[in-house]
């Protein structure tokens, strides 16, 4: 029994050990089982975000650079997406001078092909990294390469490239080898240019330009002239389409610039514009007195004013109606317009006009105009007619685009980016301005004038002839010659300007080296240019706007190429 | 075989797990190598954009109003624009048949057209280079 007893004892100890086995066996498995389960469930989890939950962007891969447009200074187009200033890849050739032994050797090598003065003693510098020349040109870089010299090496950089050459170089400006604006748009906008991405649109267009460009270089040859300037305004918005100022320079080398070549004179340099000034102060006249036409004006003997004496330079020596004063050009006139409609109203109308300040527009290093004083009433007189008050050519510009555009002032702008005044102030009535589109139209059909007509498009403008001042005075060998158009004046859409500086007359011009010899001619074939340029039908239609002013006008006083004058 | 016989599940799971990581591995391969891929092609996309670059800085210089005005006026006939005024009145031409008598004006046939024969473009210092020319003196100081 014992026996049995203990048997049966063993074998129920022997179940209830393998029970407990079983059952921790199992608990251990479902432990393990649930561990698989967690894990399985992560692994599928993370492949479910992996494939369904990641966004397109992801795997994150380094897109700082992923774009040359991103990363580099941003081109500058024109109003037609011609390129004209742009970033380009350029090879920069540098030595280690440790590893150059025979020194002498190797930089009479470079210098045969590089035009670099000092080489040895750059090669003979301690340290390990010394510039060659940055900026080589893909033929440099070639025959470098090609001698195999230990120690040279080279460094892709990138240089800014003008594909117009000297064409917009003052308008576009340059930059310095570190790609920082120095002059023109690129110093006005060196931030939003430095920051890379979309290209800045300017409003020139580069036709126009040329055709500008051409006029005024073939006629400062034909007079000898100094220098010239000029530019096209588009009237209704205010860009401006073509601005030029001669001599240039090319962009790739403006270091290398003589000075008087990098001085933009058309937005920065100040100027008394002379008679052109007349269209302003007739314009006032008018406005403020509400005389027509017919009003007369003693042009028979020079104005005294105090010690100075107001002269004509071409005088008619007799009464002179309003019209008569615009296109024989007459100080005397003007003068007397002046005189009536007093300092304080000349100033007020100058200031609106924009004529006293610095012209808000984007543009770097806008002078202020030189203005008297303090301002006498000799100053208004000879403010009538553009002499003691010297403004930039823009200035003038802007002025006569406001005349043109019904008396509202339009805010000029060189890049569509420009921030825009949005309200544009009214500083003449449209009676006026009318008035005036018909004087300057009557200029041209009748007056000094002639030569910048185009027929089929209306051209009206004003001439301007200025002595310039020198250390005794003014000087009568020096002139500053200048037209003022705008087109068509039935319908202005365009002022043109082009001013010469020191023009000498020629046999072609009997001697003569005033406005309409040299300037009109040069805004007659900017207009027939640009008419061609951008598609501009002529009117044949177009309202005769100085129909009925013929009874204003003197007959037997018609303009001979003699006085085609101030 | 009896362990996987009585632990199907657990099997199952570990399998699971198994083939889960595998593809885990491979689909994470399959990321490394599309980015590598991305990189090269973004790589080549900027040389790329620089030759678009190039290109496009050739295409503005060759194509300048001044060199074009150069090379229209030496081999187009410059064709002014119609002015308002230019349109005049046409009277019509009386011309007489061949049966005409021979005091009347002969109707003569049409001269063949000659090529015009232009001279070629007048070099000048700038407009006459080439880009890689212009590209030559493009390079700066140190």
């Amino acid at each position: 029994m014992s026996l049995l007893n203990r048997w049966n004892k063993n074998i129920a100890t022997l179940i209830s050990t393998r029970g407990e086995a079983l059952y921790v066996g199992r608990t251990r498995l479902r432990i393990v089982q649930s561990i698989c389960l967690l894990l399985f469930a992560l692994v599928l989890i993370r492949l479910g975000d992996l494939t369904l939950m990641q966004t397109p962007n992801e795997p994150n891969i380094d897109r700082k650079h992923a774009s040359v447009q991103s990363m580099e200074r941003a081109d500058i187009v024109d109003r037609n997406g011609v390129l004209l200033a742009t970033t380009l890849q350029v090879s920069s050739l540098y030595a280690d001078p440790t590893l150059i032994e025979n020194k002498a050797f190797v930089a009479n090598q470079l210098e045969a092909i590089l035009d670099v003065d000092n080489l040895i003693s750059k090669i003979d510098r301690k340290g390990r990294f010394v510039w060659i020349k940055r900026g080589l040109t893909p033929s440099e870089h070639f025959k470098v390469n090609a001698l195999g010299i230990p120690g040279l090496a080279f460094r892709t950089e990138t240089r800014r490239f003008y594909p117009q050459g000297n064409l917009s170089s003052h308008v576009v400006g340059y930059t310095s080898v570190d790609s920082r604006g120095l002059a023109g748009m690129e110093l006005e906008y060196d931030d939003r240019l430095a920051q890379g991405g979309e290209a800045l649109s300017l409003n020139m267009d580069v036709r126009v330009q040329h055709a500008l460009v051409k006029s005024l270089r073939l006629q400062m040859d034909n007079f000898n002239a100094l220098a010239a300037m000029g530019g096209v305004v588009d009237i209704q918005t205010g860009e401006v389409v073509a601005a030029v100022s001669l001599p240039d320079f090319d962009p790739h080398h403006a270091g290398k610039a003589d000075k008087s070549a990098l001085r933009n004179r058309f937005a920065q340099g100040v100027y008394e514009m002379g008679s052109t000034f007349k269209l302003f102060s007739t314009a006032n006249y008018i406005e403020k007195t509400g005389k027509s036409f017919s009003k007369t004006f003693d042009a028979r003997e020079p104005l005294k004013e105090g010690r100075f004496t107001i002269n004509d330079y071409h005088a008619e020596k007799r009464i002179l109606t309003l019209p008569e004063v615009f296109i024989h050009s007459s100080n005397i006139g003007s003068a007397l317009m002046g005189r009536a409609i007093g300092s304080e109203n000349m100033q007020k109308f100058y200031t609106d006009l924009g004529f006293m300040d610095k012209m808000d527009v984007d543009f770097p290093g806008n002078p202020k105009p030189l203005t008297p004083s303090p301002w006498r009433d000799v100053n208004t007189l000879t403010a009538s007619y553009g002499h003691g008050i010297a403004v930039t050519p823009l200035h003038v510009l802007q002025a006569a685009a406001t005349i043109a555009n019904n008396g509202v002032r339009p805010t000029l702008s060189f890049a569509k980016d420009a921030q825009h005044d949005p309200i544009q102030s009214r500083v003449l009535s449209a009676s006026t301005a009318y008035k005036m589109r018909q004087l300057l139209r009557l200029n041209v059909t009748d007056g000094s004038g002639k030569q910048a007509d185009v027929p089929g498009y209306m051209v009206g403008g004003k001439t301007g002839t200025s002595e310039k001042a020198g250390k005794g005075g003014y000087d009568k060998d020096r002139l500053l010659s200048s037209f003022l158009g705008v087109f068509p004046v039935d319908n202005p859409r365009y002022a043109v300007l082009a001013v010469l500086d020191e023009p000498k007359g020629n046999k072609k011009s009997h001697g003569y080296a005033t406005g309409g010899w040299t300037a009109a001619p040069v805004v007659g074939d900017v207009i027939s240019d640009m008419t061609r340029v951008l598609g501009m039908m002529p009117n044949p239609k177009a309202p005769n706007l100085t129909a009925g002013l013929s009874r204003y006008l003197k007959k037997e006083n018609t303009i001979t190429p003699a006085s085609y004058q101030r | 075989m009896i362990f996987f016989k009585n632990n199907k599940l657990l099997c199952f799971l570990i399998f699971a797990v198994v083939g889960a990581g595998f593809g885990l591995v491979v689909v994470s391969q399959k990321v490394y190598d599309v980015q590598r891929s991305v990189k090269k092609m973004s790589r080549e996309a900027l040389v790329s954009e620089w030759d678009i670059r190039s290109l496009k800085a050739e295409l503005a210089y060759l194509t300048r109003p001044d060199r074009l005005d150069q090379i229209s006026s030496a081999f187009v006939r410059s064709i002014s624009p119609a002015a308002g005024n230019s349109i005049s009145m046409v009277a019509p031409v009386s011309f007489s048949l061949s049966s005409a008598s021979s005091s009347d004006v002969a109707i003569l046939p049409l001269k063949k057209p000659r090529p015009i024969l232009v001279s070629a473009p007048q070099k000048t210092n700038a407009s006459s280079k080439n880009f890689s020319d212009l590209l030559n003196v493009v390079g700066g100081d140190e």
